[in-house]
């Protein structure tokens, strides 16, 4: 019998935004990987160039209009990164084991994000600053530096890149393949779990929800 | 009004973005004219003839740095330690990829036994 009851765990902004940033996440890597193989000719390499910058303006430009769309929800999701207590560690340590079928009622219990997407977070937020930073002195700066310091930006913003897609790899399989996280990726299309799936992997946000009676959805 | 914001900025700097990267040529001075036309010769029957700093770069994004900056100290290191980095980052992707498909098999037989 299938679940009616659902929580809304994501806004539609924030979903927008995961969406948006995950397709220009996908060129950048595609383009970004073709040119750091050297597997076009010249004149590829070139168009491929540019496609690499369009959608860096918009992998870098879309989160930073979030910013100043929603800085609330920035705020708040700063906060819920980079708070950690003793169960987002022991998620951490106890997870391995866990995702290879391990026993769900050793698992702690969990806030509205868990360890592991903590990680993937903080993740994405170093990696993109790594990205933006050398990004931006290799597109408008580089006629004015030398060129082994042009060098130097360019393995920051290759090792960058590899730490992002190594963790988006994992994210992608997780989210999309893993049984036990069917919801997530319905999830992050209409913003909604079950009360279940809300209950089983956030029992702490689900509990404090709850509590209020806010964003639930009834039968 | 957010959304007219949020309009006026990608406009602005959509237009910034493309007139940077459509002025942002400059032409070779004579002492950079007379460096590259060596390392032009090398590759190239004649010196350049639109010897434009940012054309040169994207009609040879492609190639590595040392074909022309080959006297930059440092530079053969570095693309050394470039090598080094996607051959490693092939590798750990390689393993990464491998221990997904591990987990993969690993909960489908898990679930074919339940």
């Amino acid at each position: 019998m299938i679940e009616r009851r659902t929580v809304q765990r994501f806004k539609k902004q924030s979903i927008i935004l995961h969406w948006v940033h995950a397709a220009s996440f996908v060129i950048l890597a595609i383009t970004g990987i073709l040119m750091l193989f050297h597997l076009t000719t010249l004149q590829e390499g070139y168009t491929i160039r540019v496609i690499h910058l369009v959608a860096a303006a918009v992998f870098a430009g879309v989160p930073v209009m979030y910013c100043l769309l929603y800085p609330t929800a920035v705020s708040d999701f700063l906060k819920e990164t980079f708070r950690w207590d003793k169960n987002d560690l022991s998620w951490l340590v106890l997870s391995p084991r866990y995702y290879f079928g391990g026993r769900e009622n050793a698992m702690p219990p969990q806030n509205r994000i868990n360890g592991n997407q903590k990680l993937w977070q903080i993740n994405i937020i170093v990696s993109c600053l790594v990205l933006l930073v050398s990004g931006i002195i290799l597109w408008f700066f580089r006629m004015s530096i030398p060129v082994l310091t042009y060098q130097i930006f360019l393995l920051a913003h290759a090792m960058a890149f590899f730490l992002l897609f190594l963790g988006f790899l994992l994210h992608f399989y997780l989210t999309s393949f893993h049984p036990y996280f069917d919801e997530s990726l319905s999830s992050m299309i209409d913003g909604k779990v079950s009360f279940s799936y809300a209950q089983k992997y956030y029992s702490k946000w689900y509990d404090k929800t709850l509590g209020k009676k806010k964003d639930i959805i009834p039968d | 009004m957010r959304i007219l914001i949020a309009v006026l900025i990608i406009i602005s700097v959509g237009t910034i973005l493309i007139a940077n990267y459509a002025f942002n040529d400059r032409s070779l001075n004579s002492t950079e004219l007379e460096q590259v036309k060596t390392n032009c010769l090398k590759c190239h029957r004649a010196p350049p003839v639109y010897p434009h700093v940012t054309f040169v770069h994207n009609k040879h994004s492609a190639l590595e740095c040392v074909v022309c900056h080959g006297q930059e100290n440092g530079l053969e290191t570095m693309e050394n330690i470039q090598l080094s980095l996607r051959w490693a980052g092939l590798g750990v992707t390689a393993l990464g990829l491998v221990g997904i498909l591990v987990n993969y098999i690993v909960m489908k037989s898990r679930k074919g036994k339940q």
